[in-house]
């Protein structure tokens, strides 16, 4: 038996390679894809009125980000209109008027991207108009013409954040509670980010070296169809420490922008999951594809342990 | 209602008084050993050429005119010796047959013929002999009926390792599954991979791919009729099998003996038990994540008494379910899916030409999930419920005719994406999900006639009908099949079947998934209808070689997809989701089958299109472009398979050497890829995400699948019964078949992305397995 057992083992390699390499790289031939226009464009009470149009690509294209630049964007509410300037990253233009834009809401992207971004922005800051209809319009220099309007939901304040133990008090999760108004639709999208503060010591106790990193546990978008009016909770897993900082953001959002995020969510997915739904993105962009839509967040921070 | 029956006792007056100068033989065949009755065996009259078959419960009738001579009666099954009876026809007789299963010191080469396949009108039509399917090189040892069909022509499977199917062109929820007459929802576990069929604990499958006989209806596509082992009702006995990833035992006895018998079977998959060792073992690593439980298991049972000659009654059941389940002391995830069913029949013989069955039957699938999380638990799950009842009269007024008639209704509960939420403190507390009621009926008359030794007719109409949500459908369904014999060894078919299918599968992916759920007809989702014809030319090679050739072309109106991006899950509206449209599909299928000899096989080959269509256009004219796919272009479906080959072979080498192979070959299935891309940067202005841009549905192929599967059984001769070892090897050639394909990112040391490529993922290697069998 012992020289059977022998040879399954000399045959086990054999197996093994067998089992490896069912991933392989594959050539391609896609179809001529025609680029658009798309845009994202987002209203948020106090930011900058913005923009970042790009060219959509051919999947197998350059990697290369093709932002769309000499166009022209306005966006209109009541009776004002808001022209937005273009600018390359770092921002280097002359405003007139010595205007300034805040660009701190830049502050994530241009470490990476670096010199590549470019967006169109404004001075004036976005209004906390609530019941107002906001139009967006754009003409590329090549003529092409976009447009699509939206409003600001009301902003939603998250009510209590708590943690609870488990039986071994050595972790915690974390519940996020609010307040969904009642008789209308709503939509949400969801952020969690757990902040840890870590400290090196020498040995004499002396701090050598200390790091702040900030991981995100969440985000996901929902409505409250089967919660309409009540108490929304959202919980998570058991993943946080005596002294880490969770901050959770709950993101009022509009219709188009909720089915926007679940579509290209979708699309998403089904590029890496046979059991996706491949899905055509849904975008309130006439002319061209992408998203316009105002927004407001909550925002609230609790730290586990205190 | 009350009026059809009258209608067909009418109908049936003429028959009757023709009949009188004739006498009737009648009785059941059963085989020897065990006292299992045989369905499909030959019973003929060589001198007046004249002959039938055992029904699905063993039974034959056949009236001859009175003959004051002697005539001889053979009696003949496949891989059984043949009897001889001679009888004087002055009288009704009543005749039961035990026939021997053939042992012979040298391997069987004498040859049974193609009788039912040349002179039945029946087609489109595939048998399977369990001898022959426990013969063919399986997947991980586990013998699987359902991929073994999927070897035949105009039967594809969904994806690699699946076990879900797709008939001439038709969707994985046009295939009406039946177990013992009660239906299946979701014949699979572990998502596809393995069927819920034992097959120590089936006797008989057969799969109509068209030409659907009138008492089957409900679904468009194909009828899977499974019977199960009755039970050895002469002695007690026993089988089973230890393969690697799970096991089988059955028993079976006489409860009286010659008079009613028991057949229970159970199989289970033991990889958890590894996996709890495993987890055990590791459960102190502070990185170690516990790998989750899974496992299956499968009861069969079935008895039968015979209460007197002319009365027996059947009771059969099957309970199956799929478990997953993962706890790491916080988190309490349990997910679980099955089917069961039980079913009491009762067969009745009024004379020995009117045969009754009457069943009534309950069925259930369902999945549920389970989650608990400290004082919170969630809940989520569907299923459907079926309580049915059915009776099946055959009646055989004269050797012309064989009528069958009877009626069928079905009462479904189906829950749709029940969910409860809550907290122990109450806290939150949310339900959603929807309960719908349906009542599904059919009656059907159809009749058999031979006109003369060339021409034979089937005939019949079934009268389908649902009620659910206020609204009720009716869908008369006209059958026909017709055969012409020409000369001794040929015969040409044709027929024509209509099918309404009123439940429909919400499952918006090419796998399945426990998940899926069955959704009825109601105010907005119309039934769905198909029409198929189909003609044919079968011929016999000698003894041993069956051709046959058939073309056919397939109607689908009111054919049910998803919109783009639809909500399946937790919609209390899912009707909003829905689109509809029309389909078509057309092929011709060759067929090749050697029956006798050391060498046994066949080999199949179907060229076939399958094409959708939904332009988004209501029946008001309105064009509505939600409702369209593809911009309302016809696209092929994934089940749109244009070449499809299998060879298979068994070769006896001797009494303890077998060997077998099958290979496979199938056109790519088409798939949907994105062609464009943008990246998104959202409100924070993030690492931009890749967005794929789809646009055409299905526009893409993968390339082509295929496979060889080899085997080899070595039988060994204890005392106490019979044994072997099956050894096989999955993917014997290690092709590496695409399951998917999708596109990767390549990113630079600092995350930006700088390529994208396409990558093919398969889903098995070479797998060799062994299985020891046992039988006592």
């Amino acid at each position: 038996m012992s020289r059977y057992i022998k040879s399954l083992l000399f045959l086990s390699p054999f197996f093994l390679f067998m089992a490896c390499s069912l991933q392989q790289e594959v050539d391609l031939n896609l179809p001529e894809f025609e680029p658009g226009v798309v845009v994202e464009s987002y209203l948020e009470p106090g930011l900058p009125f913005s923009a970042i149009l790009v060219e959509s690509v051919s999947y197998l294209g350059s990697s290369e980000i093709r932002f769309v630049k000499n166009a022209e964007v306005t966006i209109k509410y009541d009776d004002q209109e808001v022209v937005l300037i273009p600018l390359g990253v770092p921002v280097d233009i002359n405003l007139p008027n010595n205007d300034i834009i805040d660009t701190s809401f830049l502050r994530i992207l241009t470490p990476i991207i670096g010199d590549s971004l470019f967006i169109y922005a404004s001075p004036n800051p976005v209004p906390e108009l609530y019941n107002t209809e906001f139009k967006l319009e754009i003409k590329t220099q090549d003529g092409q013409e976009l447009t699509a309007s939206s409003f600001i939901p009301r902003p939603l304040p998250i009510d209590t954040m708590e943690y609870r133990f488990d039986d071994e008090d050595s972790l915690a999760f974390v519940l996020t509670k609010w307040q969904d108004p009642a008789d209308e639709v709503n939509f949400y999208r969801r952020l969690l980010d757990k902040t840890i503060y870590e400290m090196e010591f020498d040995e004499n106790g002396n701090v050598v070296d200390s790091t702040l990193t900030t991981e995100e546990i969440q985000d996901f978008i929902i409505d409250d169809d089967i919660e309409n009016g009540q108490i929304i909770t959202v919980g998570t897993d058991f993943e946080f420490e005596v002294g880490d900082t969770v901050t959770a953001t709950t993101i009022h959002i509009t219709p188009e922008y909720y089915r926007f995020i679940e579509t290209t969510d979708a699309a998403f997915v089904a590029n890496l999951s046979p059991f996706g739904q491949p899905t055509l993105v849904e975008s309130n962009i006439k002319g061209g594809t992408g998203i316009f839509a105002g927004l407001t967040r909550a925002i609230k921070v609790l730290v586990v342990g205190d | 209602m009350k009026h059809f029956f009258v209608l067909i006792l009418v109908a049936c007056l003429p028959f009757t008084l023709l009949a009188q100068d004739k006498f009737t033989i009648s009785g059941y065949i059963y085989e020897a050993s065990s006292g299992e009755s045989l369905i499909g065996a030959t019973i003929a009259v060589p001198s007046l050429k004249k002959g039938t078959y055992s029904n699905e419960y063993g039974f034959y009738s056949l009236t001859l005119p009175a003959n004051t001579d002697s005539l001889e009666l053979v009696f003949s099954f496949s891989g059984y010796e043949r009897q001889k009876r001679s009888i004087l026809l002055n009288k009704d007789l009543s005749i039961d047959i035990n026939l021997d299963f053939k042992v012979l010191e040298e391997v069987v080469i004498e040859a049974e013929g193609f009788e039912e396949q040349l002179s039945s009108t029946q087609m489109s039509v595939e048998r399977l002999s369990m001898r022959d399917a426990k013969k063919i090189p399986a997947f991980l040892g586990e013998v699987d009926i359902i991929k073994t069909l999927q070897l035949k022509p105009g039967v594809s499977s969904g994806s690699e390792g699946s076990s879900g199917i797709f008939v001439r062109g038709g969707g994985p929820d046009q295939n009406l599954v039946l177990l013992d007459n009660t239906v299946l929802y979701n014949p699979s576990h572990l998502f596809g991979f393995f069927s819920t069929f034992n097959s120590d604990a089936v006797k008989d499958v057969k799969l109509y791919k068209g030409g659907f006989p009138a008492q089957y209806g409900g679904r468009l596509s194909s009828v899977i009729d499974v019977k199960m082992n009755e039970g050895n009702n002469k002695k007690f006995s026993g089988s089973g099998g230890l393969g690697l990833i799970a096991s089988r035992l059955t028993l079976e006895g006489p409860i009286v003996k010659d008079k009613g018998s028991f057949m229970v079977s159970g199989r289970r998959t033991y990889v958890d038990l590894i996996t709890r060792q495993i987890n055990r073992a590791l459960e102190d690593e502070p990185d170690f994540n516990p790998i989750p439980d899974y496992f299956f298991y499968d009861l069969n049972a079935k008895a039968n008494y015979q209460l007197n000659e002319n009365n027996q009654l059947f009771l059969s059941g099957y309970f199956g379910r799929d478990q997953f389940t993962f706890n790491d002391g916080n988190f309490d995830f349990k997910f679980f899916w099955g089917n069961s069913n039980a079913t009491l029949r009762w067969n009745h013989l009024f004379s020995p030409r009117l045969f009754m069955n009457i069943a009534v039957g309950a069925s259930d699938y369902r999945y549920k999930i389970t989650n608990e999380f400290d004082i919170f638990a969630f809940e989520l799950g569907s299923d459907i419920t079926d309580q049915t009842v059915s009776t099946d009269f055959t009646w055989i007024p004269d050797n012309k005719h064989t009528v069958k008639f009877g009626a069928k209704a079905i009462y479904h509960t189906f829950t749709v994406g029940r969910l409860n939420a809550g907290a122990e403190d109450s806290t939150f507390n949310f339900t959603a999900g929807n309960t719908f009621y349906a009542t599904e009926f059919g009656a059907y008359i159809a009749d058999d006639i031979e006109f003369n030794d060339k021409l034979k007719l089937n005939v019949g109409v079934r009268l389908s009908g649902f009620n659910s949500d206020g609204i009720t459908y009716f869908n008369p369904e006209p059958r026909a099949a017709l055969r012409w014999t020409v000369g001794k060894n040929v015969s040409l078919k044709a027929s024509y079947a209509r099918m309404a299918q009123y439940l429909h599968l919400v499952a918006n992916s090419g796998a399945t998934l426990p998940t899926d759920v069955w959704y009825p007809s109601n105010q907005n989702v119309k039934p769905q209808v198909s029409d198929q014809i189909a003609m044919g030319v079968t011929l016999t090679l000698g003894d041993d070689y069956l051709l046959s050739n058939e073309v056919y072309y397939k109607w689908l109106r009111n054919s049910i997809d998803f919109r783009n991006g639809a909500d399946l899950f937790v919609n209390d509206d899912l009707d909003t989701e829905f689109v509809f449209g029309e389909g078509y599909a057309y092929g011709n299928e060759f067929y090749l089958e050697k029956k006798n000899g050391r060498l046994t096989g066949w080999i199949g080959y179907t060229i076939s299109w399958s094409w959708r269509e939904f332009d988004g256009i209501d029946e008001n004219g309105t064009f509505n472009p939600d409702n369209a796919i593809n911009d309302g272009e016809r696209f092929n479906p994934v089940n749109d398979k244009r070449h499809d080959i299998s060879i298979v072979g068994i070769y006896e080498l001797s009494r303890r050497w077998s060997f077998s192979s099958s290979w496979e070959y199938r056109s790519g299935t088409p798939t949907t890829l994105p062609i464009g891309r943008f990246p998104l940067f959202g409100p924070d202005l993030e690492i931009p995400q890749i967005t794929p841009i789809f646009q055409k549905r299905n526009s893409f192929r993968l390339p082509a699948y295929h496979k060889l599967d080899v085997g080899v059984i070595y039988k060994l001769f204890p005392k106490w019964g019979e044994a072997d070892l099956t050894i096989s090897a999955y993917n014997a050639y290690n092709r590496r078949n695409p399951y998917f394909v999708f596109f990767e990112t390549q990113e630079n040391e600092a995350g930006i992305p700088i390529d994208q490529v396409a990558q093919q993922v398969a889903l098995f290697p070479v797998i060799p397995s062994i299985t020891y069998n046992f039988r006592f």
